[in-house]
C-alpha cells in the first residue's frame, strides 16, 4: 500500500522525532531508515539530485546515489539531534565545546548553507560573548510549503531556537530586511543561509558553483553592499557526537569585489569535502556558464526546513 | 515640511517610479511595489541624503512619504 506525503510526515515528525528527543543513539539510527523512506517518496527528485551530484563533483551515477543518500541522512539527523537538545538543552555547550566556532570583531553576515547542523551552530554562536547575532529565514506560513506535520515541527523548532538563543528570527518582509540592515549597521551579525534558490526570492543572484552557474537569491549581496559589512562562509556539522565549525575566507566589502560569489567559491570547498552533509542538491540548479533558468527543476517551497 | 519633496525624490528613484505616483500620506507599499530590500535600500538612500541614521525598528512597508519624512526629521545625526 503506498504511504501518502502526508502520512510519511506524520511518521518522520509525529513518532521517529519524539524517540529521538529521548534517544540521541535512536535518532542517529533512525536517520538512516528516514534517509531510505525519503529516497522511496520521491525517485524523480533523487535523479535530478544524483544527476547534478555525479555532474558536479565527476563521480559515478552510484556513488552520486550514496552521497544524495548521506545528504538525506544528514538533514534527518539534524531533526533528531535538535529534537534530543531540545530535551536535554544543558548539553548543548559540552557538544559545542570543542567545535572551534569563534566570531572576528566587527559587523559582518555569517553566510551558511544547509548543511551538516545550522540550528546548532546558530545556537552556539549566539551564546558566544559579544556575539549580537540575529538570524534572518524564510517565514513557515503558506509561502513556504510544507506537509502539516513538518510544519509543526519546524514551529517549535523555531520558537526554541528563539528562547534559548534569546534572539527572534528575522523574516524576509521589507521591515524585517530593513531592521537587518540596521543591526549590521549598529555592529551586530547576521547568521543566513546564502543557498536559497532564486525562484523564492525578488531579488537573484548568478553565481559560479562547481563550474557551472547558479541562480540564488541575491538579498545578501545587497545587505552587505548597503552595510558595508563582510562575508563570513561558514558551516557547522557533526563530528562523532559533537560539533564542528568550518570557516571560509572572511570577505571584505570593497571596490570590485563580488561579495557573494566569493562566499560561494568558499562555500564550495567544504561542499568538495563533505557532499553528504549539503541537502540542497535537488533544489539548487546547476547550469552551464552563460544560461541561468528561470525556474528549479524540484520547485520552491519544497526544501529543507531550515 | 521642508524634507517631504526631497524624500519623495529618494523613494521614486530607489523603487524607479514616477515621483507623481507617490502621494504625502497613503501607504507606500500600496501605492507602488516593494520587495523585501525595498525599504532598506530607501533607508540606506535617506541616510546618505540626509547624514541621518534613520532607526530600522520604525521603518514599514505601511508609512506614508510624510511618516518617513517625520522618521528622518527626528532621526539621530551621523
Amino acid at each position: 500500500m503506498a504511504v501518502s506525503d502526508a502520512g510519511r510526515a506524520d511518521w518522520r515528525y509525529g513518532r521517529i522525532l519524539p524517540l529521538a528527543s529521548r534517544s540521541r543513539a535512536f535518532g542517529r539510527a533512525a536517520s538512516a531508515l528516514v534517509a531510505w523512506s525519503e529516497l522511496r517518496r520521491d525517485p524523480e527528485r533523487a535523479a535530478v539530485a544524483t544527476g547534478r551530484i555525479a555532474s558536479a563533483l565527476g563521480v559515478s551515477p552510484g556513488a552520486a546515489l550514496g552521497i544524495y543518500r548521506d545528504a538525506l541522512r544528514s538533514e534527518a539527523r539534524e531533526e533528531a539531534d535538535a529534537a534530543w537538545f531540545m530535551a536535554h538543552e544543558d548539553r548543548i555547550p559540552a557538544a559545542l565545546a570543542r567545535s572551534g566556532a569563534r566570531l572576528d570583531p566587527g559587523p559582518a553576515i555569517l553566510a551558511t548553507l544547509h548543511f551538516g547542523s545550522p540550528v546548532l551552530g546558530f545556537l552556539h554562536l549566539s551564546r558566544l560573548p559579544g556575539a549580537r547575532l540575529a538570524i534572518v529565514a524564510r517565514p513557515l506560513d503558506d509561502s513556504n510549503p510544507m506537509p502539516r506535520a513538518k510544519r509543526e515541527w519546524a514551529r517549535r523548532k523555531v520558537a526554541w531556537t528563539e528562547r534559548v538563543s534569546g534572539r527572534s528570527f528575522l523574516s524576509i518582509d521589507p521591515g524585517s530586511v530593513a531592521r537587518a540592515r540596521a543591526h549590521l549597521l549598529d555592529g551586530g551579525r547576521l547568521f543566513t543561509p546564502v543557498d536559497v534558490p532564486g525562484d523564492v526570492s525578488a531579488r537573484r543572484a548568478r553565481v559560479r558553483l562547481f563550474g557551472g552557474v547558479a541562480e540564488v537569491s541575491g538579498g545578501i549581496e545587497i545587505l552587505s553592499r548597503l552595510t558595508r559589512s563582510a562575508i563570513q562562509p561558514l558551516v557547522t556539522y557533526p563530528r562523532g557526537n559533537g560539533f564542528a565549525f568550518w570557516y571560509g575566507r572572511r570577505i571584505e566589502p570593497g571596490e570590485g569585489v563580488e561579495p557573494l560569489a566569493e562566499a560561494f567559491a568558499e562555500l564550495e570547498g567544504i561542499v568538495r569535502e563533505r557532499p553528504g552533509e549539503w541537502w540542497m542538491w535537488p533544489y539548487l540548479d546547476l547550469r552551464p556558464n552563460g544560461r541561468v533558468g528561470a525556474e528549479n527543476a524540484a520547485g520552491p517551497g519544497h526544501g529543507p526546513n531550515s | 515640511m521642508e524634507n517631504l519633496e526631497k524624500t519623495r525624490e529618494i523613494v521614486a528613484r530607489v523603487l524607479r517610479v514616477p515621483a507623481a505616483s507617490l502621494t504625502p500620506d497613503g501607504p507606500i507599499g500600496e501605492a507602488v511595489a516593494m520587495d523585501s530590500l525595498s525599504l532598506a535600500e530607501i533607508a540606506s538612500a535617506l541616510d546618505d541624503e540626509f547624514g541621518v541614521r534613520v532607526p530600522g525598528d520604525d521603518l514599514a512597508a505601511s508609512m506614508s512619504l510624510r511618516d518617513l519624512a517625520t522618521l528622518v526629521a527626528r532621526s539621530p545625526r551621523r
